[in-house]
């Protein structure tokens, strides 16, 4: 029973980081950004590259990793979304467009690294810590405290920070925000680079935790995007959310088998938007 | 001949496919990526209809018809009450919930296996064993759907789908009562889709979750937008294109390894690059997804 | 209670505590041309969308033509007789100018998709009875060489005419317009305010909001005047003009 418990915490600390990433984003370009789970499978497999293939040092193979992979970010932002002025693309344009990119991204990755499961972990088989009746390996606390760490930056620059103060207020007010004395480029410019850096750092704590493949972003950002959904704009209110959904997800997988856990998530989110109250058209000005 | 005859056939499945899609996404602009899953519900309740009760063709016809229209039907519901993006996400999380449905429910759906030896088509009395024979259904039934989608596109319903595409507030504003219509062209086209899935199944004799994910859906959008969303011909084209380009690459040689990859990406680039590039696709008037220019 | 063919009764709607409507009541007859002014934010677009039936207000009712349009959904209001234009302008720009007015007709049998199917001699009559009707409208208004253009072609006051001629169309007796000559060149507003004033001889009736007192002058039987929701003053465009509430509310 604690399992489920401490399951549902290395869950919970990956769709909440993933859910703040993705709205971090939406606030900055204002559609749900799919081309991020690419950059999430980047990270690993740069991994792959750098310290398992080069035998690079792990600190400076992490640093490199986490760069390129926010780098190709930028790059796909730069090459393709930025081109095209805010309203010039509905959200859903660029939301399709986004799976395009994904799509290319793990079948680039795919190519180069093959389609088969790989493992970025050493040798020696990580020993876990008994917690109250429950495993938990080294990897996963760290992945709790990595999302502990990224909630406490987060809360930090958007409140504490101008570029922040310019991202609350692009989603908002976007001429307002082009007046706070701080691009609104350069926010968004620095919000892709900040957010790859760190989605590609989750990404390879999971493949310390899980073995990787290339396909395994999709379903990860999947879990996001339910969670921002369900969440809605507040980072607490994302955080509630990312910890209820992983809370059903484990229930729900001890229950009827975790080969079912997609299927709950999702099951959720359909409930969930069934159950919205009738919007209001935009007929309001 | 015969790879030719297979590969005709394919892009008959493919025309029925990206012209069902076309009523729901180049004329409602309700994107879905479901559509896939409605092709696969198609195949395996003919595919296990067919094994377990022996029923005949238009049985079958009727019942994927009637559980792909419930099933859009009930889709539909919460898009009154939510924006276009959130509706996609709905379409997906029901593909994720249905593929998944194939693979694990292994009593029903054979699971990760699938379902092998499905039995011929019988219309009638005319077994449809050989792959010519095939062709022909498929090329009736694509002249059907054809002219099923001509009759719909030039109707004032049609007209008002373009409204409601455009602008919704203004639909009502006009009396339509826009979730009638959604529901309505949502139900045929899933449920063409699933008569594309029924093919699909007797054609192959095997089925198995693979061929119905979400990838899938979004190659059937891609065809929809390369070729032109909202133009009659577009899907067409997109079809015979989309499936005949992989087939020339497979010519020139490439390693089988990388050769899916590589399609994969093939996809995505053109999907991407008509998308920011040339909403209209290559056929098409219809400047899919761009806000109003006023 | 005699209802008056429209009767607005203590209409009031807010949003997150600011206050939009407030016990907004007033009436309208027929063939009549009443004006909506007040400063940005007065509540007049608000009025319009709970009018419309696309915001629900938070208690009151409405009366048109005796039925309750309270909590009634927006297409079924339009059906009803109320026919709209949008401060914003909206039309279908990716279709044509024809195309735009024939989607303006209401009971239309071809847009049921089992006429479509099954009754389709019906649906091809009324479809070409409409098609006449349409080109006989542009005609009078001279767009008719832009039937067939893409309505995103025409210019600004060419596409406020056509969301006009839209709204008559429709056959609706009841016309709410916003703004309809904002930001357009003086032939275009006289050919627009022409047609508006025609309308109480059609037995029809208008409520405009407008910014431009020379056009509420010129057009409006009556005037009223809203700030913060609330009615002010109600008269003749003269009255309401020369009322000191309005004079120092325009000051401030």
């Amino acid at each position: 029973m604690s399992q489920i418990f401490v399951n549902t915490l290395i869950s919970a600390s990956f769709f909440i980081v993933i859910g703040l990433a993705l709205s971090l984003i939406y606030r900055a370009v204002k559609f749900f950004d799919m081309s991020l789970a690419g950059i999430f499978v980047a990270g690993p497999y740069c991994m792959l590259f750098f310290y398992n293939s080069l035998c690079i040092p792990l600190f400076f193979a992490l640093i490199f990793s986490c760069l390129l992979s926010s780098i190709i970010y930028y790059v796909i932002y730069f090459a393709i979304y930025k081109r095209f002025e805010h309203n010039a693309h509905s959200p859903l344009s660029l939301l399709l467009a986004s799976f395009g990119i994904y799509i290319i991204l793990q079948n680039v990755i795919s190519i180069i690294f093959g389609d088969r499961i790989m493992t970025i972990r050493n040798i020696h088989i990580q020993e876990g810590i008994l917690l109250g009746g429950a495993m938990l390996t080294p990897i996963q606390l760290i992945a709790i405290l990595y999302s502990i760490i990224f909630v406490f930056i987060v809360l930090i620059i958007m409140h504490k920070t101008k570029y922040g103060l310019c991202l609350r207020t692009i989603g908002e007010n976007f001429p307002l925000a082009q007046s706070l004395g701080v691009s609104v480029k350069k926010t968004i410019v620095i919000t892709y680079l900040t957010v790859g850096i760190f989605v590609s750092l989750l990404g390879i704590i999971y493949a310390y935790d899980v073995d990787i493949v290339p396909t395994m972003g999709m379903n990860i950002i999947m879990m996001g995007i339910i969670v921002m959904i369900i969440g809605g704009n507040g980072i607490m209110k994302i955080i509630i959310a990312g910890i209820i959904l992983s809370l059903a997800i484990n229930l729900g997988a001890w229950y009827i088998g975790s080969e079912w856990k997609e299927v709950i998530a999702f099951a959720i989110l359909l409930f969930y938007l069934l159950m919205q109250p009738r919007a209001s058209h935009k007929a309001v000005n | 001949m015969d790879y030719i005859t297979h590969i005709l056939i394919i892009i008959g499945i493919y025309v029925i496919l990206a012209k069902s899609l076309n009523l729901i996404m180049g004329f409602s602009g309700l994107i879905s990526v479901a559509h896939s899953a409605f092709y696969g519900i198609g195949a395996y309740v003919s595919a296990l209809m067919t094994l377990k009760y022996e029923s005949s063709f238009f049985v079958t016809l009727l019942c994927v018809i009637v559980i792909n229209s419930l099933l859009g039907i009930i889709l539909i519901i919460p898009s009154f009450k939510v924006e276009k993006q959130y509706f996609l996400f709905i379409t997906f999380a029901f593909q994720v919930i249905v593929f998944n449905t194939l693979n694990n429910w292994i009593e029903l759906t054979g699971g990760a296996m699938g379902i092998s030896g499905i039995p011929p088509l019988v219309l009638i009395n005319w077994k449809i064993l050989s792959r010519y024979e095939y062709l022909l259904l498929i090329g009736v039934f694509v002249f059907i759907i054809c002219l099923v989608c001509g009759l719909i596109v030039k109707s004032p319903f049609n007209r008002v789908l373009k409204a409601i595409r455009e602008d919704e507030v203004l639909a009502l504003t006009l009396g339509k009562n826009i979730i009638i219509y959604k529901m309505t062209i949502f139900a045929i086209g899933s449920s063409i889709a699933g008569i594309a899935g029924i093919l699909y199944a007797h054609y192959i004799s095997f089925i198995d979750p693979g061929s119905f994910t979400v990838m899938e859906s979004i190659f059937i959008i891609s065809i929809v937008i390369i070729g032109g969303a909202g133009s009659y011909w577009g899907p067409v084209l997109g079809a015979i294109l989309l499936v005949l380009f992989p087939e020339i690459l497979r010519f020139i040689g490439f390693p089988s390894s990388i050769a899916a990859n590589l399609r994969q990406i093939l996809y995505g680039v053109l999907l991407v690059t008509f998308i920011m590039w040339k909403p209209q696709g290559l056929i098409g008037s219809y400047k899919f997804f761009l806000r109003n220019a006023k | 209670m005699n209802l008056q063919w429209l009767q607005v009764c203590d209409l009031n709607k807010h949003y997150n505590g600011i206050i939009a409507l407030e016990d907004f009541s007033f009436q309208l007859k027929r063939s009549e041309i009443v004006g909506l002014i007040g400063p940005n934010g007065a509540g007049k677009t608000t009025l319009f969308n709970v009018l419309n039936g696309f915001v629900p207000a938070d208690s009151g009712q409405i009366f048109f033509n005796n039925i309750e349009l309270h909590k009634k959904s927006a297409y079924k209001i339009a059906n009803l007789g109320v026919a709209r234009t949008f401060q914003d302008l909206r039309l279908i720009y990716q279709i044509s100018v024809l195309e735009n007015i024939l989607l303006s007709f209401r009971n239309q049998p071809g847009e049921n998709l089992v006429n479509t199917f099954f009754r389709s001699g019906l649906c091809k009559k009324a479809e070409a009875k409409n098609r006449d009707f349409a080109c006989v409208t542009l005609k009078k208004v001279n767009l008719i060489d832009k039937a067939n253009h893409l309505t995103s072609d025409l210019s600004y006051g060419q596409q406020k005419l056509l969301s006009l001629i839209c709204c008559l169309v429709s056959g609706a007796e009841l016309l709410l317009l916003d703004e309809p000559v904002a930001g357009i060149a003086p032939e275009m507003t006289e050919k627009i305010l022409s047609i508006i004033k025609e309308l109480p001889k059609q037995n029809k009736s208008v409520i405009i909001i407008e910014h431009n007192m020379d056009v509420i002058t010129q057009v409006c039987h009556r005037v009223i005047f809203m700030e913060s929701g609330k009615k002010i003053c109600e008269g003749t465009p003269q009255q309401v003009h020369s009322n000191p509430e309005v004079i120092e509310s325009y000051i401030n």
